[in-house]
């Protein structure tokens, strides 16, 4: 079949040129519509229900809203998981639906629920809202706003009300986060003596502001044939406006204004956050945050644009800096990867005519990098693959030349010397391809096959891999279709046959191949156990070695997050903030830095004053000069703030990293101890006794253990018998303490289409319970009480959080390793904390993290690999149709991990799953090979040659298409293997695999092979071939077929 | 491997073949020493040469948090002893100024007239006796003209009784005529005595402007209060100024039952005008009450201030602080910022040597304003951080 369609594809070659024209400008237009982004997004499909409960306690908001709010939906079709976080004011439930689930259908049904249990939550909560429809990848654009004639008030509002609104409007926007400054409020600032002696109370002046602060509609007026519009207008404007505001007219007749008992002021609302900039002070900063699956270099490009008109609208001297531009980052990817298949498609063409002594052949195999990309590119919109650093950072190239250097090199040999013109080429060319056209398209279909293991990874590691296999497999059989169908056809068009047999030291080499090729054969024992021990002791080299789970991406900035004790106050981590990046400023590597404590006024992020994460804008890495890798670079930066800064524990991530990490339960550590129950001063009790125990456990490096308590509280406990005898009521103690320092929101006072608050404020003398006792409450017949009369007051310690998973509380131990791996630690640590931590019943310990992802990792890669094995020994049979040369080429095939692995080691590199893909290249290139050299004995052979001269023919006959794949695999690869582009982690590994390793696998196809085949046919006869084994095709056979003992 | 070495020593007929077979060779050689080199040199991992640099970071040893001088140094660590002292907790409560009630007159007049004349307006200060307004009176008028009636009658009268007496010495008129004299004398004086004590029971002097009556302050001090204008009609019933001396005055404070028992006389108290804190006045308690309101459930307290810069106005709010009385004995006092919370326990840093603290777990007892009592965990002259006490506090969470 195969055949007839080379000789169809020859005969009809002009058509099929113009196929590929189109094929080509088609591939062209898919990559200009293709989704770009750097790497994938790895984050879950999730819904976050965040309720603004201000001034609730952590357990009450757990009691008061999360538990009812995980309550409804708890149960949701396609739920994965359930978890909560509670803090002081805010609750936030995240539920995490099945991959694949369409976010806006999980939406809606969390809306559906959310709307069912609006009305039971406390009348103090906000309106509950989801979070914005945006991914791990989300935050694509942040900028800060800066003047030297505003104010940070005025900046605040600037962007608010002037820069937000605009950037919302671009397509692919989906949420713009401001922090920093101050948000504007008006205050009306109570003199609590003042308002004593005039025997006013809060809620009088509370009610006679709502009074004053009204706007009315009277309908309308008829006068004569015109129509009047009646409007009484009666809303605060300013600060005076405010002060007039009459609160009562004595009996006398003289008013008391509100100027009489307080002053009014703009002032700034009660912070939860503060963002510092580069070490000299307070910034105000927006981050602009990407709708889900929305092509970020588009937005992004979008995004710069519209800012650029926002600027040229601003004030005069307000100045918009980007500090975070995801587009930078995609730009140096993408110009890695592309840098690396520009440079390796040119090593090829150099290396193919060096080899094959033809240019133009060369050019020809070469355009089928891009014929395959083409269909590439087709199967990624098909499937839904973003064009990133996994999917196409990855691609193997070698694999898609090698059908065609096989083919080329099989017509050279066979031509050379002759002069075939028009049809006569045709023939010849076409009867030569035929020939090798099944083995080629059985190999590659191999190698194509070989990488649908990785669409089985689920998780992360299925959405970091799985692209790239999708990516691989389309190009594959791009590979193939140009091998096949398109090469042929250019080969009769373009490539006249070579006047000798390739360049003179080529074959000089063929030559000195056939010589050793008979000591090979006579020690070819001595050659294959040598080849088993390499094999073996590499094993043990690369279990030593240790493994990565994923590469770390290198994004070219930093996220450098701080964490300090849970008390600590806004002023305090804000000089802290400015001391670290006084430190980090000095680096040369760094260019800016925004440091974001806390979180902003409107509850977005789940995070106390204790948590900042400092963005960290680094120059390009050539410049590096503390450090040469991100690794080095994060340690220097730790103990430096660590060593300056007091109360500052550092971690060092990426923006990327950091997000996703946060969205996907957000441990990155290698050990996640979960301690489950119903009491957090027993959950701290048992946490702390498992953080004690498996510090001790060898190998165990840092162990943090989640602080749940800690944060200083001063509770308010209205006393109802006190309250029963001054005839107070509750609500109106309490809001005495909501006066004294966020302020009692009494309405809004418009500029324009700005809004701001308008709250009452009474402030206490000083920031101790004594001084909250005296503010005054209301009594029963006007008269007021202090608020000490009527409650208890007392300062003590609170949680800082309620962390909840699937609806049980829960705190966590994380360990990372140091010198030990993942499995015989955990094992030693667990069985150490069953034997000696004591668990009341109701408690639960759960054990988790890396270790889990690596151990599903490794289940799945254990059924599946194998899977594969058996796939490839079909596939093998079916091609052969004998069991005896499927089993060779089969058998040498681990052989050829040797070289990587030993590369892999040699360079300090440890496995990894970048590393694992190298090595399917690996497996995928000495089938290839195998394949080729044993059809080609396997050919001789039922044309009746004696065995031994056949195989002796066969492997000097291939060899040179066997060295031109290998080189062209190994010298191809190259520049991926010494990249230091952004993305070029991922390359490293795969290349330094696939360079090290083909070297030692193309000696070994050579020398060893020929051995293998020779053993596999002893005791054949000739009339084997007449019963054939029956062979099913491979998805059927594929269970049970083990390779053969020999 | 080793096959390729092989090969080298293998000979072959013609010199031309041999010659290709060693450039071969060669070309084989080359390409394993170079790649080879390539490899070494580009698979190297490029970060030879980094150091991990210094890190200065205070550590958990045993019980202590270690630390260096620099540390000490950035953080601002400072150590203190305890105080021993006794511990005077302070009361806050807000309350009224109001005049001292011995220092207060209300000027009035004992007879209705006119105003004449007034002499002095608020503000102004006075001495005792000084007239304050002039009021005409007709009631006064009268009554001085009576005075002026009976003087003359009893001029008139003496005059007749020392002559009719002179002439009953003489024998010239009888000794009844000058009895009847005498009689007629005495009664006219005693109508002038009546007379004169009716106009000063009218407020007035005999000696003074017929019809007119000085308004006199009993005590000195200033006029806090007017209510007269001049020709205005007034009363006997009707106050017409208010005298008041402000060098003292009273501050009323309702405080709250339970706070009351701490509260005795002579306790010390800072008064401060709620509109300007920073002043502060020294007073003294002179009065508890005696009875707690069903209503309010306060009782009052009653402070006396000298009010030397006479920054009290009566009618004012303040704040005060009473420092009740003093515990009896000694305790341990540290400031208050020494203190913090570690675990839901009150902890102190502990000084172990020069470059080590321990943090202990205290018990506190009673508080006033920026100290606290230590009531065990700590003893007498060990050294406690007073400052920095966030950064050694934050070492546990590390």
């Amino acid at each position: 079949m195969l055949a007839a369609i080379v000789a169809r594809s020859i005969r009809i070659r002009f058509f099929i040129i113009a196929l590929l024209v189109a094929l080509l400008a088609g591939g062209g237009v898919a990559a200009r519509y293709l989704p770009i982004d750097a790497i994938p997004d790895v984050s879950t499909v999730q819904v976050s229900v965040l309720t603004d409960c201000p001034g609730l306690s952590p357990i009450e908001v757990e009691r008061t809203v999360t538990f009812p709010m995980e309550a409804a939906l708890n149960g949701l079709p396609k739920l994965v998981e359930l978890r909560s976080v509670s803090r002081n004011g805010l609750s936030a439930v995240t539920v995490i639906f099945k991959d694949g689930t369409d976010i806006w259908f999980a939406r809606q049904m969390v809306l559906e629920r959310v709307r069912g249990v609006e009305e039971s939550l406390p009348k103090i909560a906000g309106k509950p809202e989801l979070s914005p429809v945006s991914g791990g990848l989300g935050e694509i654009y942040q900028f800060v706003v800066r003047s030297d004639k505003h104010s940070p008030t005025q900046l605040r509002t600037i962007l608010d009300w002037e820069i937000v609104p605009k950037l919302r409007s671009v397509a692919g926007v989906i949420e713009v986060n401001t922090m920093g400054g101050d948000l504007k409020q008006y205050h009306v600032v109570i003199d609590r003596g003042r308002l004593h002696a005039h025997e006013m109370t809060l809620k009088d002046v509370a009610a006679a502001l709502a009074r004053a602060n009204v706007a009315v509609g009277g309908g309308y007026l008829d006068r004569a044939a015109e129509s009047f519009n009646l409007v009484g207008v009666g809303l605060l404007k300013n600060e005076d406006e405010i002060s007039n505001v009459v609160l009562r007219i004595g009996t006398d007749g003289t008013p008391l204004l509100v100027r009489h008992i307080a002053q009014v002021k703009v002032a700034a609302a009660l912070r939860h956050g503060v963002i510092t900039r580069d070490g000299e002070g307070e910034a105000v900063t927006g981050v602009t945050m990407m709708l889900i699956g929305a092509n970020s270099r588009d937005v992004v490009h979008a995004v710069k644009a519209r800012m650029e008109k926002i600027q040229s609208e601003l004030p005069p001297g307000v100045i918009i800096d980007p500090i975070y531009d995801r587009a930078d980052f995609v730009g140096r990817t993408l110009s890695t990867v592309l840098g690396n298949l520009v440079e390796g498609a040119l090593v090829v063409t150099v290396v193919l005519a060096l080899l094959l002594g033809t240019v133009r052949g060369a050019l020809v195999v070469v355009l089928g990098i891009f014929a395959s990309m083409s269909f590439a590119l087709f199967g990624m919109h098909v499937f839904g693959v973003t064009g990133d650093l996994m999917s196409l950072g990855a691609i193997d190239f070698g694999f898609l030349v090698d059908g065609p250097i096989v083919i080329l090199e099989s017509v050279m040999a066979a031509t050379a010397g002759r002069a075939l013109v028009k049809k006569a080429r045709e023939h010849a060319y076409a009867e030569i391809a035929a020939a090798v056209a099944r083995p080629v398209a059985f190999a590659v279909a191999i190698i194509m096959l070989v990488y649908l293991p990785l669409l089985s990874l689920e998780g992360i590691e299925g959405k970091m891999f799985r692209p790239m296999a999708v990516t691989m497999a389309c190009a594959l059989f791009g590979a193939l279709v140009y091998a096949v169908v398109f090469f042929p056809a250019l080969l009769v068009t373009f490539v006249p046959p070579p006047k000798k047999q390739g360049p003179r030291w080529v074959i000089a080499l063929e030559r000195m191949y056939e010589r050793t090729l008979a000591p090979a054969l006579r020690l070819k024992w001595a050659l294959l156990s040598a080849s088993g021990v390499a094999l073996v002791i590499s094993f043990v080299l690369i279990a030593k070695a240790g493994a990565d789970f994923l590469p770390r991406i290198d994004e070219g900035d930093l996220v450098v997050t701080f964490r300090r004790a849970p008390s600590i106050s806004l002023a305090e981590a804000k000089e802290l903030d400015l001391a670290a990046e006084r430190v980090l400023k000095r680096f040369p590597e760094v260019v800016t830095t925004l440091a974001m404590t806390g979180r902003a006024e409107v509850a977005i992020d789940p995070v106390g004053n204790d948590n900042t994460d400092m963005f960290v804008h680094l120059r390009p890495k050539k410049e590096w000069t503390t450090a040469h890798d991100l690794d080095d670079l994060s340690v220097a930066i730790k103990n430096a703030i660590e060593s300056e800064v007091h109360g500052t524990f550092v971690s060092v991530s990426q923006p990327i990293e950091d997000k996703t990490n946060e969205l996907i339960s957000g441990s990155r550590a290698d050990v996640q101890i979960a301690v489950f129950g119903d009491e957090l001063s027993e959950l701290k009790r048992i946490s702390e006794e498992v953080g004690a125990l498996v510090r001790g456990v060898r190998g165990s490096g840092d162990v943090r253990i989640e602080r749940v308590l800690g944060a200083p509280t001063i509770v308010v406990r209205p006393d109802r018998v006190r309250l029963a005898r001054y005839g107070v009521a509750s609500e109106d103690a309490l809001s005495a303490i909501e006066a004294a320092r966020v302020g009692m929101a009494v309405g809004s006072i418009y500029e324009g289409h700005r809004r701001f608050d308008l709250r009452l404020v009474v402030p206490p003398r000083t920031s101790s319970p004594e001084a909250l006792g005296e503010l005054f409450v209301e009594a029963a017949g006007g008269g007021t009480v202090p608020l000490s009369e009527v409650a208890k007051i007392e300062e003590t310690e609170g949680p800082t959080q309620v962390r909840r998973e699937a609806l049980t509380r829960t705190v966590r131990v994380e360990v990372n390793l140091r010198g030990r791996d993942l499995v015989s630690w955990v094992d030693d640590a667990r069985a150490q904390v069953q034997k000696q931590v004591k668990l009341p019943s109701g408690y639960e310990i759960q054990w988790g993290g890396q270790f889990e992802n690596f151990e599903r990792a490794k289940k799945r890669l254990g059924i599946v690999v194998p899977m594969a094995l058996a796939i490839i020994f079909g596939m093998l049979l079916w091609m052969f149709q004998s069991a005896r040369y499927a089993g060779a080429v089969f058998a040498v095939v681990p052989f050829a991990l040797i070289g990587g692995i030993l590369g892999l080691v040699g360079r300090g590199l440890s496995f990894s799953i970048p590393a694992a893909v190298g090595f399917i290249a690996l497996a995928g290139v000495a089938v290839l090979n195998g394949v080729v050299m044993a059809a080609d004995v396997k050919r001789r052979v039922e044309l009746g040659t004696a065995l031994d001269e056949a195989i002796t023919l066969g492997a000097t006959h291939t060899m040179r298409a066997v060295l031109t794949t290998g080189a062209v695999a190994a010298f191809g690869f190259i520049p991926m293997a010494i990249a230091s582009g952004a993305g070029a982690e991922v390359q490293r590994p795969l290349a330094t695999v696939v360079v090290s390793g083909i070297l030692v696998s193309t000696l070994l196809t050579l020398f060893v092979l020929p051995g293998v085949l020779q053993i596999a046919m002893r005791g054949w006869k000739p009339d084997e071939d007449d019963e054939p084994i029956s062979v099913a095709p491979p998805s059927l056979r594929s269970r049970g077929v083990m390779p053969p003992a020999e | 491997m080793s096959t390729n070495h092989e090969i080298g020593g293998a000979t072959e007929p013609g010199a031309a073949r041999a010659k290709t077979m060693r450039t071969a060779i060669l070309a084989v050689v080359a390409v394993l020493v170079v790649g080879g080199l390539a490899a070494f040199f580009l698979l190297r991992k490029p970060t030879a040469g980094f150091a991990e640099p210094p890190r200065d970071v205070p550590y958990m040893d045993g019980k202590w948090i270690r630390y260096s001088p620099a540390f000490a140094a950035r953080s601002k660590l400072e150590f203190g002893v305890p105080e021993s002292a006794g511990l005077t907790p302070v009361v806050n409560v807000t309350g009224t100024v109001t005049f001292d009630p011995e220092r207060v007159a209300a000027v009035g007049a004992r007879i209705s007239g006119r105003v004449r004349r007034i002499l002095k307006f608020p503000g102004d200060p006075v001495k005792a006796g000084d007239t304050l307004a002039e009021l005409e009176s007709a009631d006064l008028g009268q009554a001085q003209s009576a005075v002026l009636a009976a003087r003359a009658h009893a001029e008139a009268a003496n005059a007749n009784d020392k002559r009719e007496s002179q002439l009953a010495e003489a024998r010239v008129s009888s000794q009844r005529d000058a009895e009847l004299a005498r009689a007629t004398a005495a009664s006219a004086r005693a109508d002038l005595h009546a007379a004169e004590q009716r106009v000063r029971a009218l407020g007035g002097n005999a000696s003074s402007e017929i019809g007119v009556l000085a308004v006199t302050t009993p005590i000195p001090g200033k006029i806090v209060e007017s209510h007269v204008s001049r020709g205005q009609s007034v009363e006997p019933s009707a106050t017409l100024f208010r005298v008041a001396d402000l060098e003292r005055v009273w501050i009323e404070l309702a405080v709250f039952e339970r706070e009351l028992g701490h509260i005795s006389p002579n306790d010390a108290v800072e008064i401060s005008p709620q509109t300007n804190l920073s002043v502060v006045l020294k007073g003294k308690v002179a009065h508890v009450g005696d009875v707690i309101d069903r209503e309010t459930r306060s009782g009052d307290v009653r402070v006396v201030v000298e009010n030397v810069d006479g920054s009290l106005r009566p009618g004012q709010s303040v704040l005060a602080k009473i420092h009740t009385k003093t515990t009896p004995s000694a305790v341990l006092l540290l400031p208050r910022d020494a203190i913090t919370s570690v675990d839901g326990k009150q902890t102190v840093f502990v000084e172990h040597d020069a470059t080590s603290v321990e943090p202990r777990a205290v018990t506190t007892g009673a508080r006033d304003g920026t100290r606290v009592e230590i009531t065990d965990g700590l003893k007498a002259g060990e050294r406690v951080a007073i400052s920095g006490v966030f950064a050694l506090k934050s070492e546990i969470f590390r």
